[in-house]
């Protein structure tokens, strides 16, 4: 498979276990370039645990995965330009402005002209007048932009979204989702985890189910599309348990 | 690699520049700890006997207080993971956050020297590059220890209990070397004279920085 | 070596359904062991209260070392141990080697203590205090706080495989910090004279022949003790973990009862 149609994800039998307990019970999972995949699943399900290894924040105890073809395990480091990540966390610098933040990490990813990057991608999130204010005097919707500046200033061509609604107030959550939208436009490959069954199925080309350590559904939207998602989910996570 | 970490400390330095948050609180500490040995040093009519262990106790625990705090500021707003999401590797990391580490506690102590100096009544004649020098090597030295331990502590439970059990037993070597170089120091001799002190402390700072160096990628990987 | 029969084959089962049968160590003493090391420590016990001549300075008292210097060398052993079970732990990551660090860990610091109990024992009447910061004293110490350290990152570290992770990182920086700490605290000394109450000679040179075999038994008794506590508590850290983790799969909290 040449690199250019390779899946943005590609992961088989990755099993993840700290000491006994143990969080992914051999995931086979495939995201082809381009699409939106949103993940549900229970807490405690492993679905932070399974983005954190696409990541690279974490390495899995056994399997394999691919992103864009290549290896994981071999040396991450440069396949990390790739990819962009937002969480709960903002992996922000509350003493510093959003600039300076912003500054600091498109330097780390050698960006050609940083300060440019950082005003155009300040702009797109719609922060541009806030730029030069503390992210630790941010409103909780206010720093999630931010972090997702954060995240796109390198142009990653794969974003990883995990619970991005969480502590969000319903403004900035339909903010977000126009963002997101955009970003579906933009022929960027998505993956986001979700608690939010209609939010996070609304603008996905597929959704999945990570259920006791496992993906127990995937499908496109053609196949979820006019089914009950609140059944769909109570069946597939059952099945997982089972 | 070099290139960024510049970039790394600079953020770092930048941030408590702004802030000032371990600074200030380093430095308080650092005159409230010599108060202390003040009074409870009076009988000792000569100061010098007491006054290099003094100092390098003082930069201890003022450098225990920097090290949690700066590895707690990572920690609060998940920015280590922002780093480690960046395209470098965990061993540059570690060597930015030990020179980040170097400088601010070199800060702190220059600060503690000079209140040290006052209230302790010291002349400072001539040896001051040397004792700058002894200063420098025996807080790398911390700080190569200190950014190994604290990136564990702030992971564990205790937090920033775990950071002084750990640290100050692995550097009770050190805390000797640098006692005795800087007590050759300040009573005139020259560090020749403690050639096999400065030749420990130069080996703990480098045996310590390679295994600190080598090991941390174990510390923050999952 | 043969291979120790568990009493019940439902508990070495991993919940993932894999068998644990290979170990790098064995567990569980065999009987055999704990009679050779019981034969040891008895014949030791013999060997200092009675074979061993009276010390002509220091009388009775001078015993205690048959106890004290062969727990002092098994401390060592152990944190060579650890050493080297905390670097395989990190090329391998298999979590046997990190229950060998756990095991070595507490069983050493148990023999530290001993050796702390030992010494001032000693030291009272012979040196006329309890305790003085002479060289072996000081490092001896040292290394008994490493060992604490040690124990206390593995309880309240985290999640067992950082536990595991620290705690290796941990074991091989406090052993190479032995060299450094023996130097200095020799140096630390001469550079200090402090009253000689008794010369370093009189502790191993020049000893009587049966003084020295009574020495050299209680160093054999003492790693046998060593190596049977040692497979003990090796054993039951393993149990304990396999405990857990069938616990976890029961979704019972640790405590909570079936």
């Amino acid at each position: 498979m040449s690199a250019q149609t390779a899946p943005a994800i590609e992961a088989r039998q990755v099993r993840k276990h700290f000491g006994h307990a143990i969080a992914l019970k051999g995931v086979d999972f495939n995201l082809p370039q381009g699409d939106f995949l949103t993940l549900f699943g229970p807490n405690g399900a492993g679905k932070t645990t399974l983005v954190r290894i696409f990541a690279t924040l974490a390495h899995p105890s056994s399997g394999e995965i691919r992103l864009f073809g290549q290896p994981l395990s071999d040396g991450s480091s440069d396949l990390r330009r790739r990819i962009g990540v937002v969480s709960h966390k903002s992996f922000l610098y509350g003493a510093l402005s959003a600039s300076q933040n912003l500054l600091f990490y498109a330097r780390m990813f050698d960006l050609p002209d940083p300060q440019r990057s950082v005003e155009q991608i300040l702009e797109r999130v719609g922060l541009a007048h806030r730029m030069h204010d503390a992210v630790g005097t941010f409103s909780r919707g206010l720093e999630q932009r931010c972090a997702i500046a954060r995240a796109l200033i390198h142009e990653p061509d794969l974003l990883l979204f995990d619970e991005p609604f969480t502590g969000l107030d319903p403004e900035a959550a339909d903010q977000l989702a126009g963002l997101l939208h955009q970003l579906h436009d933009s022929s960027r490959t998505v993956l986001l985890t979700s608690h939010d069954l209609n939010r996070g199925a609304e603008m996905a080309d597929q959704i999945a189910i990570l259920a006791a350590g496992r993906i127990v559904y995937q499908e496109r939207r053609a196949e979820f599309a006019g089914t009950d998602l609140a059944d769909l989910y109570r069946t597939a996570t059952q099945k997982g348990r089972a | 690699m070099w290139r960024k970490i510049f970039v790394l400390v600079k953020k770092d330095l930048l941030a408590e520049w702004t802030s000032k948050e371990i600074l200030s609180s380093t430095v308080f500490f650092s005159v409230l700890v010599l108060m202390v040995f003040n009074f409870s040093f009076e009988m000792v009519t000569d100061r010098m006997v007491a006054g290099p262990g003094i100092l390098w106790t003082t930069f201890l625990f003022a450098g225990i207080l920097g090290m949690n705090r700066l590895f707690l500021t990572e920690r609060e707003d998940g920015g280590i993971e922002g780093l480690m999401l960046c395209p470098i590797d965990r061993t540059t990391l570690y060597i930015a956050k030990w020179l980040s580490l170097l400088v601010i506690l070199s800060l702190t102590e220059i600060a503690t020297l000079a209140v040290f100096v006052v209230f302790f009544n010291i002349a400072l004649q001539g040896g001051l590059i040397a004792l700058v020098a002894v200063i420098v090597l025996g807080t790398a030295g911390l700080a190569a220890l200190g950014t190994t331990f604290a990136a564990m502590a702030v992971r564990t439970r205790t937090r920033e209990m775990m950071l002084p059990m750990l640290l100050i037993p692995i550097s009770v070597p050190l805390l000797m070397a640098a006692v005795k170089c800087t007590a050759a120091v300040l009573g005139g001799a020259t560090l020749a004279s403690v050639g096999s002190w400065l030749q420990l402390l130069i080996a703990f700072d480098v045996i310590f920085i390679a295994v600190g160096y080598m090991t941390f990628p174990t510390i923050l990987e999952e | 070596m043969a291979s120790t029969s568990p009493p019940d084959p439902n508990l070495e089962t991993h919940p993932s359904g894999a068998m644990e049968v290979d170990s790098p160590v064995r567990t569980s003493p065999s009987p055999g062991l704990i009679a050779v090391a019981a034969a040891a420590m008895i014949a030791s016990l013999y060997a200092a209260l009675l074979y061993a001549p009276t010390d002509s300075f220091q009388g009775n008292v001078q015993r205690i070392f048959y106890t004290h210097v062969p727990a002092a060398l098994t401390m060592y052993v152990a944190v060579t141990l650890i050493f080297f079970a905390s670097i395989l732990y990190l090329q391998k990551r298999d979590e046997r080697w990190d229950e060998v660090g756990a095991a070595a860990a507490e069983v050493g610091a148990l023999f530290g203590t001993v050796v702390m109990i030992t010494g001032p024992l000693w030291a009272r009447p012979v040196w006329g205090t309890w305790w003085t910061w002479e060289a072996r004293l000081t490092s001896t110490f040292v290394l008994w706080l490493i060992f604490i350290a040690y124990l206390m990152l593995r309880a309240y570290g985290g999640s067992p495989e950082q536990v595991a992770r620290f705690c290796a990182v941990l074991g091989i920086i406090g052993f190479l910090d032995l060299p450094i700490i023996h130097f200095s605290v020799i140096w630390w000394r001469t550079m200090h004279p402090q009253p000689v109450i008794m010369t370093e000679e009189g502790l191993g040179a020049g000893l009587p022949g049966s003084m020295l075999a009574t020495v050299a038994l209680g160093l054999v008794a003492a790693l046998l003790l060593f190596t049977v506590l040692f497979r003990h508590r090796l054993r039951v850290e393993r149990l304990s973990r396999q405990l857990l983790a069938m616990r976890r799969s029961l979704d019972l909290s640790p405590g909570e009862d079936l």
